[in-house]
């Protein structure tokens, strides 16, 4: 009868709430009307004539309950109610299955324990509670992500897991379901290889919250850990390589340990150093002595009480290719330079200087040359013959030695091709060589003058920046402190082209202060121009830290100088055949990324190739994969490959051309069970909170994960649903203005009022 | 009969002592060794032309060194012809310096003549040797005879115990870098380049046949270059002379031109 009426259930009115549609401008219209209805009563009331104020009052307050019953009508009354839905919404739960779940916490617990009693399908508290108001749907991530009918599938031994691509999973698996929500339960701790924003969006979009839950210590009490190791991925054989080796602690401040760093067993550095409180970065060179695909193994002492000693090594991967780097020297007049730069690389098998110097007007000479025909003609004309070169080294040229052509060549050669360039400094050079408006200046990391200055010859005792402590052309001892040391002991040089600012975004290396307060002289800066490096180093004999009386005949920093600028500037040139690999080491059964580019001979990009990638296994086995076009690469190809064994591989890409073979030196790959998963193995409370919070979802340790159930429920495509009800409608309103009505006419009629 | 050659002989008989006399350091010529460019030398210019002064047997009328022969006027006749021929940026002057003078290692350069007289100094010796190994070349020039080289020899054995001298093969761009020179001459000093136009000897002493000889480094470098039975430094002093053969200060340039690329690009 009740629900006749009032046209929904009692208990909706007893839990609900009542409000109104209206907007709030048309609610305040309410007094108004009130006001109205009072008056109008008011004025009833008070009329005179053959009815008594009995029946005056009477029928006031029948006629004022008929228009409180129509203006309760008009102000669209809703009752709002939270109601369950008689389809369960539908929860999906991601179980983090990696190995770093089986890391134990100060009270001997696992991770994975909070999920084997939780989701444990006899007694897991909390499957329970979820399972009364949700379809529960259970996913492990790790090393893939799959559906699973319970936590028996999970063994915590996968490799690297990743987010982004358990999210994106879940996510399409549960596509057309009443999706309340997806709740992660992991230790956070690898970051995902592919950003999490695309996929955050995308959840956010389709209104899908992402729940949280952390396991684990957010930060160990006494660890010390190998975070990460930086290389280059290839250098050329004899290269200082600048390590950067991030190490991280806690508990053990000031504790002395030694970092050892070994290639193939064979030890190649071993230090002791101081560990600092958090974070501490520290950059090792190292000397590359065997050329092929090296693993490189960072190691520190591991102490006994330690959270985890698993993470106290790291390996690294490069690749020291043994291919001779080619650099053009061009003089325009016969200088020592020349003499010495080639005597300083004359011992190094892996650089070859090839100088082509203007003797007389007209007259060239050609030293170093492979060939009777290189540079026969003079400077290259042709992007084949300049581009076999790998760095240009301008010296002394006055500007009007190379054509307009050739110049926007070089530009060419620096920023496509990736070449490097190196100019120096002379009386011919930059400003004092007619560069200023040139194409050249251009490409120059320095600002040159706009006045050139043909007196100015000066002697400069040049400084270090403290961007030269580290940078590995520039270290010319052991280590930086022994380097920077040598550097304030060498003998002044002469400068002939006063340049005094860099470029934005150039880094200045080395300086000369004038008289303390001015800006200093430029003597050597640097930038990056489209794919290769520039390099201004205008200063003229630079061969006077060989030939100064107070250099000792046994030093090297000539040499040592030369070669590693040279190599630092050319080595990272790309090669016809390429490859990279998206990283050095992976879990078994990861995805690795393969992207290889391939060049023609002028080293433009080459668009139908049929490059592959050949993966070989220790025991010879070999996986050939074809690479396909990258769709937004040109030039460039890509593959993804995975690898089910744990070992070490060497990759390599191979081009069939004209018959013939041509390969990219080898890479080398390494495959683990665990992958990284001890490292950074802390719970990554900012990673989960971030997924939480860009996704409208909530972050929860363990103990509070009672809110989890609620947080869900409150969700519109939850178990429970807000519903907004209409009253204006109900048979009751219609009633009683019926009867309020009725009963006033018998009344009229009864008493005889008009 | 022909009268021609005895006569020839004769004149240069008779001007025989007036000729001695211009070849050898006269006071005038035999200036005080330059103090060379302000330091750091070698700023200025790209290249000077830098003669060493060293111990030695000296002339018994002569106040100077057997180093300053032809000093400085084929110096600077040499550094004419190089500013002139070639691109190089050339201090235009003279620059004396004595081997053990500590800027002696900034010109990688050096010229030295008559080392048939030179009685190196120990700390001589080992300057020269440091500034051989560091990368200086040392270009010698003007001595003659089996006993002149014995002499050299010996203060070379020095310098460099046990490093051997060789002949430069004709191929080696020292003969090519510049001038193409297809083949070694003697260069007369002036005196016999005067008589050789009639038919006289360009040799002195039992120096016959003119030689190029060096001492290389481990790495195959030229070190030292030996003109030995030859005269370049005479041919450039007496090259504005018009009895002085212009074949003899032709090639006397083109090599010493050589020897500076050379010098500057190896």
């Amino acid at each position: 009868m009740f629900e006749f009426l009032f046209k929904y259930p009692v208990e909706y009115f007893a839990e609900g709430k009542l409000i109104t549609a209206l907007p709030w401008w048309q609610l305040a219209l309410l007094p108004a009307s009130l006001a109205v209805l009072a008056f109008v009563v008011l004025g009833y009331f008070r009329l005179q004539g053959r009815t008594r104020s009995r029946d005056r009052m009477t029928i006031s307050l029948l006629r004022g309950m008929s228009l409180s019953v129509i203006i309760f009508s008009l102000s669209q009354p809703l009752l709002e109610v939270t109601t369950q839905m008689q389809q369960p919404g539908v929860v999906g739960i991601l179980l983090d299955n990696s190995i770093s779940m089986q890391l134990k916490g100060p009270d001997q617990n696992a991770r994975s324990d909070f999920i084997r009693q939780q989701f444990d399908a006899e007694s897991g508290d909390l499957l329970r509670d979820l399972q009364q108001d949700f379809d529960v749907r259970l996913f492990k991530f790790g090393a893939e992500t799959k559906a699973i009918p319970d936590i028996a599938a999970l063994d915590f031994n996968d490799g690297d897991s990743d987010l982004t691509r358990a999210l994106d999973f879940a996510q399409a698996s549960l596509q057309g379901e009443p999706l309340a929500g997806l709740v992660v339960i992991s230790d956070g701790a690898v970051q995902p290889d592919e950003p999490l924003d695309a996929s955050l969006l995308s959840l956010k979009s389709a209104g899908i919250p992402v729940y949280s839950i952390g396991l684990g210590e957010s930060r160990y009490t006494r660890d010390i850990e190998i975070s990460r190791v930086k290389l280059p991925d290839a250098v050329v054989n004899g290269s200082r390589v600048m390590a950067d080796v991030s190490i991280k602690q806690h508990g053990y401040d000031d504790l002395q340990v030694e970092l050892t760093i070994e290639d193939d067993s064979q030890i190649l550095h071993r230090q002791q150093l101081r560990l600092k409180p958090g974070m501490q970065s520290i950059r090792i060179p190292l000397a590359t002595e065997e050329s092929g695909a090296r693993q490189l193994e960072f190691r520190l002492t591991t102490m006994a009480d330690e959270a985890i000693a698993g993470n106290n090594s790291q390996q690294a991967m490069l690749t020291v290719d043994d291919r001779k780097i080619r650099i053009l020297y061009y003089e325009g007049e016969p200088r020592f330079e020349l003499k010495f730069v080639r005597r300083a690389v004359a011992d190094d098998d892996n650089l070859g200087v090839t100088g082509l110097i203007r003797t007389a007007d007209a007259k060239y000479y050609r030293v170093g040359i492979e060939s009777s025909e290189e540079l026969r003609n003079g400077f290259p004309i042709t992007r084949d013959e300049l581009f076999s070169y790998d760095a240009i080294i301008l010296g002394s040229v006055e500007n009007s030695l190379l054509s307009r052509e050739q110049q926007d060549m070089i530009v060419e050669f620096v920023s496509e091709r990736g070449g490097g360039l190196l100019m120096l400094g002379g009386r011919h050079a930059f400003t004092e060589g007619g560069y200023r408006d040139s194409a050249l200046h251009g490409i120059s990391p320095v600002v040159m003058p706009v006045q050139a200055e043909p007196e100015f010859n000066r002697p400069i005792k040049i400084r270090p920046t403290d961007a030269a402590w580290v940078h590995p052309a520039l270290m010319i001892a052991d280590n930086s402190e022994k380097s920077i040391a040598r550097w304030l002991t060498l003998p002044p040089l002469t400068m002939v082209n006063p340049i005094r600012r860099v470029k934005p975004g150039a880094t200045l290396l080395l300086s000369s202060p004038v008289n303390g307060q001015e800006d200093p002289y430029v003597a050597m800066a640097w930038h990056r121009y489209g794919r290769g490096k520039v390099i201004a180093f205008p200063v003229q004999n630079s061969w006077l830290w060989q030939m100064h009386h107070e250099i000792d005949l046994e030093d090297q920093t000539h040499e040592l100088l030369w070669r590693q600028m040279l190599r630092w500037l050319a080595e990272s040139v790309p090669q016809r055949l390429s490859l990279d690999l998206s990283a050095g080491k992976i879990h078994v059964g990861g995805v690795i990324k393969l992207r290889s580019e391939v060049l023609r001979s002028d080293f433009s990009e080459q668009h139908a190739a049929r490059p592959r990638a050949v993966l070989t296994a220790s025991d010879g086995g070999e996986q050939t994969i074809r690479l396909q076009p990258h769709p937004s690469q040109p030039g460039a190809y890509a593959a993804e490959l995975s690898v089910d064994e744990p070992g070490d591989y060497l990759v390599h890409v191979e081009l069939e051309e004209a018959g013939q073979v041509h390969r990219s030196a080898d890479t080398r790959l390494l495959v683990t069970r665990e992958g990284n998963e001890y490292f950074n193995s802390e719970m990554n409370e900012k990673l989960l909170r971030r997924i939480a919070d860009e996704s409208n979802g909530s972050f929860f340790r363990p103990q509070g994960m009672g809110k989890l159930v609620n947080a869900l429920d409150s969700n519109p495509r939850g178990s429970r649903t807000l519903l907004r009800l209409e009253l204006w409608d109900m048979p009751v309103v219609f009633l009683l203005l019926v009867t309020l009505l009725g009963a006033e006419w018998w009344y009229r009629r009864w008493r005889g009022v008009a | 009969m022909n009268y021609a050659k005895p006569f020839a002989l004769l004149l240069i008989a008779c001007l025989l002592p007036a000729l001695s006399a211009a070849q050898s350091p006269r006071q005038e010529d035999r200036a005080q060794p330059a103090s060379g460019p302000e330091a750091p030398p070698g700023n200025s210019h790209e290249f000077y032309f830098t003669r060493g002064i060293y111990s030695g047997e000296f002339d018994d009328y002569d106040e100077g060194g057997r180093w300053a022969i032809d000093y400085p006027k084929a110096d600077h006749q040499f550094l004419v012809a190089l500013k002139r021929l070639s691109v190089v940026d050339a201090y235009g002057s003279d620059n004396a310096i004595e081997l053990t003078d500590p800027r002696l290692r900034q010109f990688p350069l050096l010229y030295t003549v008559e080392v048939g007289s030179m009685s190196l100094t120990e700390a001589e010796a080992l300057a020269l040797r440091n500034y051989l190994l560091a990368g200086g070349l040392l270009v010698i020039d003007d001595f003659w005879g089996s006993w002149a080289w014995d002499q050299f020899l010996t203060q070379m054995q020095l310098v460099f115990p046990d490093r051997a001298i060789v002949e430069v093969p004709p191929d080696h761009p020292v003969f090519n870098v510049f001038y193409n020179i297809d083949r070694v001459i003697q260069v007369p000093n002036v005196r016999q380049g005067w008589g050789a136009q009639y038919g006289g000897p360009t040799h002195e002493y039992d120096g016959i046949v003119p030689h190029v000889r060096g001492i290389f480094d481990d790495d195959g470098r030229l070190m030292v270059l030996i003109n030995w039975n030859t005269d370049l430094g005479d041919a450039w002093e007496w090259a504005d002379h018009p009895e002085y053969p212009l074949k003899f200060s032709t090639y006397a340039f083109e090599i010493g031109i050589n020897f500076v690329i050379y010098g500057m690009t190896h």
